[in-house]
């Protein structure tokens, strides 16, 4: 193993250990039960290990970069059979116990969620990753492999449709 | 209502995520850890005597271990070998083949892209499984018990490096992923690996 590869393991860890929390946080909220959430991060980080020689250069691009492999890794998320380590069981349990996945109910909440539901599932996505995530529209951008310049354009028509929904007197900025 | 006062309603109303404390910086650490490894083999391999596996890939990885038939090498041409010397400077020899089930073409995708996957794998970044891992330790402590309450040597069992099986038996996984995640059939596909170490001791 050389030091190259030694600095790049290194680096790879470093950014997985920095993110890996917001990275469950956006598989939480996006699996019922949330309880799967363990076992998609825990499947995403063993392929992003496995992808690392392929990892941006740029450390700002880490972050989407990670994120990229959580959205794959829970759009292939219905395989048949997982195979469980002990420490994804042991955050599965976690999980089960918290209240981790379930929704605010107050009425605002209940509003703005079924206007952001009758977003096209692009924007939608798009508009989750900024707004729940933190990411900026152009990490959002290389979340889903799209252009930054079609990231922006979506966001600026979800902001507008959500807003022609929650506040048709007009009164938006 | 403004733009950050849209962005803060959409961001009160997502779904709630388990609580970031303590315990919780424990189990992320863990699975980190296990998931993600610094280490690599490097040239640390220590095969010792014979193992063989074949399966068919539909059955996953649980359907491995045949040993006994490393005579499968001879008269076929691998699809993958990788050789090395081990600590105790035998010479040894991994090799791998990939074909169809009865029934399917030798050129159906599913197998081609089986071999593709072989043949793009980087032997020695291959990941451990620490629930692998466990279950050769727990084998190769059986079977060394075994072997010694009837007297046998022990010397060259196969089982005697989990390490070494963990990442043999990670290859059919590899390959399994791989041809999945081409949107094909891996039950098409068969596999059969092998590996022998000779020469002194």
């Amino acid at each position: 193993m050389s030091a190259r590869d030694r600095a790049q393991d290194r680096r790879f860890e470093t950014a997985v250990r920095q993110n890996v929390s917001d990275i469950l946080a956006y598989l939480e909220r996006r699996i019922d039960p949330a309880a799967d959430a363990a076992d998609i991060l825990s499947d995403a980080l063993f392929t992003a290990w496995k992808k690392r020689a392929d990892m941006p250069f740029d450390d700002a691009a880490l972050r989407p970069w990670l994120f990229a492999f959580a959205r794959n890794t829970l759009l292939n998320a219905r395989r048949a059979a997982r195979r469980r380590t002990a420490a994804t069981n042991e955050l599965r349990n976690f999980l089960t116990q918290s209240q981790s996945g379930t929704k605010p109910s107050t009425e605002g909440a209940v509003e703005i969620r079924m206007a952001v539901a009758k977003l096209p599932d692009d924007h939608r996505e798009l508009i989750e990753l900024v707004h729940w995530e933190g990411l900026s529209v152009a990490e959002a951008a290389n979340v889903l492999d799209i252009p930054p310049s079609t990231a922006r354009s979506r966001y600026a028509t979800a902001k507008r449709l959500l807003l022609a929904v929650l506040d048709p007197a007009g009164t938006a900025v | 209502m403004n733009d950050a006062e849209l962005r803060e309603a959409h961001r009160a109303a997502a779904p709630l995520v388990a609580p970031r404390d303590e315990r919780m910086a424990a189990l992320l650490d863990a699975v980190v850890s296990e998931r993600v490894r610094l280490r690599r083999r490097g040239r640390r391999r220590l095969f010792l005597g014979v193992a063989s596996f074949a399966l068919m890939l539909g059955g996953t990885g649980a359907a491995l271990a045949v040993p006994g038939v490393q005579e499968w090498w001879f008269g076929f041409s691998p699809d993958r070998t990788d050789q090395w010397t081990n600590d105790t400077r035998q010479t040894c020899q991994a090799s791998y083949i990939v074909g169809p089930i009865p029934g399917v073409s030798d050129t159906d995708p599913a197998v081609l892209a089986a071999r593709e996957t072989l043949e793009g794998i980087d032997f020695e970044s291959v990941a451990i499984d620490e629930a692998v891992l466990k279950r050769g330790r727990e084998m190769a402590a059986e079977a060394l018990a075994a072997a010694e309450q009837k007297g046998q040597p022990t010397r060259d069992m196969w089982f005697n490096d989990p390490d070494a099986w963990a990442i043999f038996e990670a290859i059919p996984e590899i390959v399994f992923d791989g041809v999945k995640e081409q949107g094909l059939d891996p039950s098409r596909v068969s596999l059969e690996g092998g590996f022998d170490c000779g020469g002194p001791k």
